[in-house]
């Protein structure tokens, strides 16, 4: 800071001292033409004096010269002219023996008695050519003796004011060519201060242009590095979104988006540690760019999800996603990791877009077709259609209008009941299900429902406006003096959620409920981690008095160590199971394995489905003690919930 | 060099001899225009019809004491001589010469002296007229330039 401060002080120091030396240089030119006008008045006047100090020289010579031809009897001069030339040295004379003559001569060698002597001696002239006689020459003597006496002297000073004149005309040629010089060099001063000026005002010009061509470089650096992954180095959303927006400002746009996700990355980062994850993500990135070298943009959007924009038609973006998934498919790294990876893809061309054309759509299609890619098992690539448009577009609108609906409460919730087989059928318990009418009057699939939720965040809104109905008829059936059970659809992942016991915690309190009858059946409970937080969650909620009873049990893996965490759990029969224990031997032997390892549990088994008598009977027989289906209730609302259960 | 010619004409013209000191009138100033069209004298009848001026000058050449000067205007003497008022070129009977600016005359009063302290004064004394400028009153008029157009001994005036 101190440097700038002193660069600036510096200069301002510069400025001054040259305003100063140009104010000098003006002064001394004034001074020195001054000098000049002067020097021209001086020398005139000593100039004119001894010019006329020659001339008194010649005057009395032409007095002298006409006096004689006069008393020769010459008749070239008449006695006027003589007096006339007499008149005029005489006044010459007088005009001469004055103070600023004497000035003139300066020096002390002339003979300076001369003019006085001569001015005394005036009317003896007058005298000498008062008696002059035409013819007669020796009336010219009287003006001979004083021609002898003064004219050689005369003609001295003559000579002398002659020089003298000479020598004053040189100096003052020399004076002047001095001032002349001296102005001459002033100028060269001034030329001087304005050529440093000049260049000073160049250099800062030079130094500007400099700084604003690294300026200039930077910015540019500056705008491609916010337009790149920093991991990776290929671009990143921003610069995806300006490459888009390049290549839609085209009338027909021809390119395709390819969304890509890596599969299993996470397991991959927790397990191997984030540099291992890494250096998967350079290689991928390193895939993804080489194969789109040139043509199109290898992008991250961030963590292991990326994007490719292929020009040109679909079939280039289809194989070069094809090249790029087997590329990843023979992804090793190293001996040390015996690892394989994949990567699902969803395509989607420009043209396949109808209506509203912008990155945001097309995006979505691809997410769309990425997200089938996975449902279909992964490690393949979707390709956007139009026959898709219909699914997207039921999906887009339960996105868009689930949470107004969650929000307005205008989601419906019915029960249905679950029976116990052993007491003649009696209601047991209640299970809370979804039903979402859109205005139009169709139904949304429920499944369909919980996947978008699912995806969009909206699931635990939905969860808990779902608990909140079933603790309201739960209140009402115990203001009834009924105590019954009510299970509530609950996605394992919301678990992982921290924050999740002090939310329910809350809930429980703003609905003032006792006693929590709520059995919260657990779904994707393979996909659940089994990690401290949904450790202590289960724990919390166990403690709220929430019981768990694990869904669609039997179709897929199950976490048993988790398992143990919970007491008192309950094992939800998936329907799949019970489906085909009427035709199927083998499915009611699976049917019966599975009653008697989860016996080994001593807890309790609901079989969902139950849509026939005849699987109502072997359930029964097979020792499972409660049923739930179409046989015995379908779904019914709050109120007739109520009413039934109220009435038994 | 006298204009030789030129003073045998003056003699033709002139009345009486010029032995006295007050020959003044027996020079009379020639006024006259470059290409001869305009020639004019001022005799004594000519400048007893002008108007005279007088002042306090110093003259130069002089021991420089302020004398009082009188004589008509010099551009009353271009008027009179129905010359136009241009640049003139003063001549003096020793053979110096000097142009006298129309501005000059125009501007200041400057004036044609034939009295000194009142005196008509002789060639001797350098008449019979001296172009005076009012230095006294105008201090400004001192100086080298003004001294060569203060003209003693004037015999001609020729107007360009």
């Amino acid at each position: 800071m101190s440097k700038v401060k002193n660069a600036a002080a510096l200069r301002r120091s510069l400025f001054l001292v040259g305003a100063i030396a140009l104010v000098t240089l003006s002064f001394a030119t004034f001074h020195e033409v001054v000098k000049l006008q002067q020097g021209v008045d001086q020398p005139l006047y000593y100039s004119s004096r001894l010019e006329e100090t020659g001339r008194m020289a010649r005057e009395a010579g032409e007095l002298f010269d006409y006096a004689e031809q006069y008393a020769r009897g010459s008749d070239q001069y008449s006695y006027d002219d003589v007096i006339l030339a007499l008149d005029i040295f005489w006044s010459r004379v007088n005009s001469i023996n004055t103070r600023s003559y004497t000035e003139a001569f300066g020096d002390k060698d002339i003979d300076s008695v001369l003019i006085p002597e001569l001015a005394k001696a005036l009317p003896s002239f007058d005298d000498a050519v008062r008696s002059l006689k035409s013819g007669e020459i020796t009336s010219y003597e009287p003006l001979y003796d004083l021609k002898v006496r003064f004219s050689e002297r005369l003609g001295k000073l003559a000579e002398f004011a002659w020089s003298r004149r000479t020598q004053m005309q040189t100096q003052l040629a020399v004076t002047n060519l001095n001032i002349l010089s001296r102005i001459q060099h002033i100028q060269f001063g001034f030329v001087a201060i304005i050529v440093l000026f000049l260049s000073y005002v160049v250099s800062q010009l030079l130094i500007t242009r400099r700084l604003n061509i690294k300026l200039h470089n930077l910015v540019e650096e500056k705008s491609t590095l916010l337009l790149t992954d920093p991991l990776t180095q290929i671009a990143n959303r921003d610069g995806f979104e300006k490459y888009v927006n390049q290549l839609s400002a085209f009338e027909k746009p021809d390119f395709s988006i390819v969304l890509m996700d890596l599969d299993g990355f996470k397991e991959v980062n927790d397990a191997l540690g984030h540099s291992v994850g890494d250096r998967l993500l350079k290689d991928v990135a390193y895939i993804l760019s080489s194969q789109s070298a040139g043509e199109g943009l290898a992008c991250r959007f961030g963590g292991d999800e990326f994007a490719l924009v292929v020009p040109g038609a679909l079939n280039a973006a289809e194989a070069c996603a094809e090249h790029i998934r087997a590329r990843v498919e023979a992804l090793t790294l190293g001996q040390e990791y015996p690892i394989r990876f994949s990567i699902s893809a969803g395509i989607c061309h420009w043209s396949s877009l109808s209506g509203d054309c912008s990155i945001d759509e097309i995006l979505s299609c691809a997410d769309f077709s990425l997200y089938s890619a996975k449902e279909m098992g992964k490690n393949r690539i979707v390709i956007f259609q139009a026959s898709m448009q219909e699914q997207y577009a039921s999906r887009k609108l339960i996105h868009s209008l689930l949470p107004v609906a969650i929000a307005e409460q205008k989601i419906d919730v019915h029960f249905q009941p679950i029976v116990d087989l052993t007491k003649g059928r009696a209601i047991f318990a209640l299970e809370a299900l979804i039903r979402w009418n859109i205005s139009e009057g169709h139904p949304i699939e429920t499944k369909k429902l919980i996947e978008v939720a699912e995806t969009n965040g909206q699931i635990k809104a939905l969860t808990c406006l779902v608990l909140r109905r079933a603790l309201r008829l739960s209140k009402r059936l115990h203001e009834n003096n009924l105590t019954l059970n009510i299970a509530v659809n609950f996605s394992a992942l919301l678990l992982s959620d921290p924050n999740l016991a002090s939310e329910m915690t809350a809930i429980l309190e703003e609905e003032r409920v006792e006693e929590t009858n709520i059995v919260l059946e657990l779904s994707k409970y393979e996909e659940m981690e089994g990690n401290s937080v949904s450790n202590r969650n289960l724990i919390a909620l166990s403690k709220m008095g929430f019981n768990f009873s694990i869904d669609d049990f039997g179709c897929t893996s199950s976490n048993i160590r988790t398992l143990l965490a919970v007491e008192d759990i309950r094992f939800k029969l998936a329907e799949e199971i019970v489906r085909d224990v009427v035709i199927s031997n083998t499915a009611r032997e699976l049917l019966r394995g599975l009653v008697s390892f989860i016996s080994a549990f001593d807890a309790m088994i609901v079989a969902g489905g139950v849509d026939q008598e005849e699987q109502a009977q072997i359930v029964q027989e097979v020792g499972i003690r409660y049923a739930q289906g179409d046989c015995f209730y379908s779904a019914l609302s709050e109120d007739a919930a109520f009413d039934l259960v109220t009435n038994q | 060099m006298l204009k030789v010619l030129e003073s045998r004409i003056l003699v033709f013209l002139l009345i009486a001899t010029c032995m006295s000191a007050a020959a003044a009138e027996q020079r009379p100033i020639k006024v006259s225009t470059s290409d001869g069209s305009i020639t004019f004298l001022l005799t004594s009848d000519v400048l007893s019809t002008l108007e005279n001026t007088s002042f306090n000058a110093t003259l130069p050449a002089t021991d420089g004491a302020v004398r009082h000067v009188s004589g008509p205007l010099i551009r009353d003497v271009i008027k009179a001589s129905g010359a136009p008022m241009g640049d003139l070129i003063l001549k003096a009977f020793d053979g110096y010469e000097v142009v006298l600016p129309a501005s000059d005359y125009k501007n200041i009063d400057v004036i044609l002296a034939y009295k000194i302290d009142g005196k008509r004064f002789s060639l001797r004394e350098r008449g019979p007229a001296w172009v005076v400028y009012p230095n006294e009153a105008y201090p400004e008029l001192k100086g080298e330039l003004y001294a060569s157009r203060s003209v003693w001994q004037m015999s001609e005036i020729i107007v360009e």
